[in-house]
């Protein structure tokens, strides 16, 4: 938390800031970047797309926690997705969806593009996807499928997968 | 200490120490230069240690993982020498410690530049944690340098005993190289000091190498020679020195006694071990120091004295009469440092003189005594045979007579005069007289003594001298004398009186032979006659001018004379004109 309050002083702090544990989210959606590494980005300017699926937790912190930022050459920006809306064309996809059948369905949407699936849901590993955020003791914790981020053609750093639990 | 020491102990001092410097310099350059290297050697480990930690714990920090961050600190655990470390996050916030115990204190609150240096001995880094391009944090990471020290220790203790080896060699080697050089000159001062010691001037120092010092050595038995020779001759000259029956004594220019031969022993009595060192005017009598103090002066100008008779008083306070020659003893570098004195005991011959001049005194006082009677006698005789007009014969052999008498009164009259001069009893009697009666009384007198010449006197009248009178007269009559003899073809003499600078200046003119400009000098000295075969018919003493000139110095005036070889002479004096 400190991390964030520090790091980015002027844009976050006239704003209405989300839950503690979602700003923390947003950071590590954010890291992920640093630490996963995408087949191929496409050509020229074209965004590095986070995407929101239901819910959005965040509101306008994650905006301004990306702004500015640059994954290689790519500009990120935070695209939001209702249930209809195509989402293969994002990078990092947060899906903060309660029924599991709509969560699978979009799992399903993206199933072997490569798209970082991440969501708090208790059965999303389970469901397919990628990058689970659990509570451990008030700290955000990560549950990595390897297998899923394979599928997805997504290479994860090792040091990542070291300090997360691993499901294989 | 080094100065007093042996040659051999200097040579090898000398080597010990060139080696010991350059063995100090090269252990210490390499002591240096292994410093340096383990310093980078440990920042290299240290570093290298800090950036796969670093780089490992960029996932802890990103995901704020307090517990994989610790556990990857924990891996410095293998690398006993790591005393400290911690990671900061991006906001420069101690996030994780190691070792986990240590106080927070010990760790820099805020992370600081990166890179790492040296300090308190330690070495202390701040690494940066990136992952790809982001920074996400930094790493601090502190180092003892204790293994840096035991090898340095390691390092030192090796160059020490390597150093301790290395001189013993250096010591051992130098007890043998230092032989050939200190050998010869060992046995080269053995035989110097054998010289030194017995005085043997003879012994010659072999010669062992062919180096410098073979030279000297070379050198060294030529001075030998050399002072050989000096010897001897030193000797033959000391030999002649010390034979001599003429006391020869030499002094420094403050008249310290330097040196007595055996003559000087007999002579004044005391024994050279006696006066050697004491001051030359222990044999001075009294009243002839001021004389020696004049000697001195005259040396110290580089002068010599030479035949000066003084006196000079025995141990036994006898007066001796001496002559004296003294030269100036130079240095060698010319510069005069004493002085020889050659004396000669005269006393005997003095007191010969001495009884010769009383005998003449005394021949002359017993001769004039008859010839006074005689020459009263005869001028009785020549007024009686006037006054009875007796014939011309008589009255031309008593005339006759009578100068000759005269003429011997005046000679015994000369040798008295010489006989005082020669004691030193020659006195004036000093009175005011008309120069022009004296001149008028000896122009008459010694007309008589010649007729091929015609002598006459101008300018005499009205000068009054202050003069003894009668020895004046003699110095006139002994000219005129000497003029009539040496002009033995006649002619005129002329006696002329003149005032100059408030002196009256006589002059006694002739027409003679003259004088030769070399006889010039001499003709004022006792017995000296001019050698000349054309002379040698004219009699006479050699005693006439050297009168004169004594009378006349007597009279604090001098003789003189202008001549030229042919054509006459004129000598002429000076006397004080009697103030009225």
């Amino acid at each position: 938390m400190a991390l964030l309050l520090f790091a980015y002083p002027q844009e976050i702090y006239a704003q209405s800031k989300p839950p503690l544990e979602y700003q923390v989210k947003a950071a590590f959606l954010f890291n992920f970047t640093r630490f996963v590494r995408w087949p191929s980005l496409g050509g020229g300017n074209s965004p590095f797309v986070i995407g929101i699926a239901g819910n959005d937790p965040f509101g306008s912190y994650i905006d301004d926690l990306v702004n500015g930022e640059r994954m290689g050459g790519h500009p990120l920006i935070v695209h939001r997705y209702t249930e209809s809306d195509d989402m293969s064309n994002c990078n990092i996809l947060f899906i903060n969806v309660a029924d599991i059948q709509k969560l699978k369905a979009i799992l399903a949407q993206v199933q072997n593009l490569p798209v970082l699936t991440v969501s708090d849901a208790d059965g999303f590993i389970k469901a397919g996807g990628i990058i689970r955020f659990y509570k451990d003791e008030n700290h955000v914790k990560m549950e990595i499928k390897p297998a899923a981020a394979r599928a997805a053609h997504l290479e994860v750093s090792a040091k990542l997968l070291q300090i997360a639990r691993t499901d294989n | 200490m080094i100065n007093k020491s042996s040659i051999q102990a200097k040579i090898m001092s000398a080597i010990l120490l060139t080696c010991t410097i350059v063995l100090l310099l090269l252990c210490s350059a390499f002591i240096l230069f292994e410093y340096l290297s383990y310093k980078k050697s440990v920042k290299d480990n240290v570093s290298t240690l800090a950036r796969v930690i670093a780089g490992n714990s960029s996932a802890a920090l990103a995901f704020e993982s307090y517990s994989d961050a610790r556990e990857i600190l924990n891996g410095l655990k293998n690398n006993p020498h790591i005393e400290s470390a911690c990671l900061y996050d991006a906001s420069g916030h101690v996030f994780a410690v190691y070792p986990d115990t240590i106080s927070r204190k010990k760790i820099p609150p805020t992370p600081q530049t990166d890179g790492y240096k040296f300090s308190d001995n330690a070495l202390v880094g701040f690494e940066p944690v990136r992952q790809e391009a982001s920074r996400l944090g930094t790493m601090y990471i502190r180092s003892n340098l204790d293994q840096m020290y035991a090898q340095l220790n390691n390092l030192l203790l090796t160059s020490g005993c390597l150093l301790v080896g290395l001189l013993l060699v250096t010591y051992l080697l130098s007890v043998l190289m230092q032989r050939p050089i200190t050998r010869p000159i060992r046995a080269f001062k053995d035989g110097v000091r054998r010289i030194s010691e017995e005085h043997d001037y003879s012994v010659r120092i072999t010669q062992t190498s062919q180096d410098e010092l073979g030279s000297l050595t070379d050198a060294f038995n030529h001075m030998l020679t050399q002072i050989e020779l000096q010897n001897e001759t030193i000797g033959k000259l000391a030999a002649i020195v010390e034979s001599s029956n003429d006391p020869i004594i030499s002094i420094t220019l403050e008249g310290i006694i330097t040196s007595w031969n055996d003559a000087a022993e007999r002579t004044f009595g005391y024994a050279a071990d006696e006066i050697i060192g004491k001051s030359v005017f222990n044999i001075v009598p009294d009243e002839r120091r001021h004389e020696e103090a004049e000697i001195l002066a005259r040396l110290q100008r580089g002068e010599s004295v030479e035949h000066l008779e003084t006196q000079r008083l025995t141990k036994n306070n006898r007066l001796l009469d001496i002559l004296l020659t003294i030269s100036p003893v130079k240095d060698q570098y010319g510069k005069i440092i004493g002085a020889s004195k050659i004396s000669r005991d005269i006393t005997e011959k003095k007191q010969e003189e001495r009884r010769k001049n009383d005998f003449i005194a005394m021949v002359s006082h017993e001769l004039k005594t008859p010839l006074t009677s005689t020459r009263s006698y005869v001028q009785i005789l020549l007024a009686e045979a006037r006054k009875r007009n007796s014939d011309a014969f008589i009255i031309n052999a008593l005339t006759r007579t009578d100068v000759q008498t005269k003429k011997m009164t005046h000679m015994i009259n000369d040798f008295l005069n010489l006989a005082r001069l020669e004691e030193g009893k020659l006195q004036l009697i000093l009175r005011v007289f008309e120069l022009q009666t004296l001149v008028e009384e000896i122009v008459g007198d010694a007309q008589f003594l010649t007729k091929n010449h015609k002598i006459s006197f101008l300018n005499c009248d009205h000068i009054k001298v202050k003069a003894d009178r009668e020895k004046i007269g003699q110095v006139l009559m002994n000219l005129l004398t000497n003029a009539i003899k040496y002009s033995p073809k006649g002619g005129e003499i002329t006696v002329a009186c003149a005032i100059d600078n408030q002196k009256a200046i006589i002059s006694v003119r002739d027409q003679g032979v003259g004088i030769k400009q070399a006889d010039q000098q001499k003709l004022f000295e006792r017995f000296y006659r001019v050698e000349n075969n054309e002379l040698r018919t004219i009699s006479g003493f050699g005693i006439g001018l050297y009168l004169v000139a004594e009378i006349l110095r007597y009279h604090g005036s001098k003789i003189q004379v202008e001549s030229q070889e042919g054509f006459g002479s004129t000598f002429y004096f000076s006397l004080d004109i009697a103030q009225e």
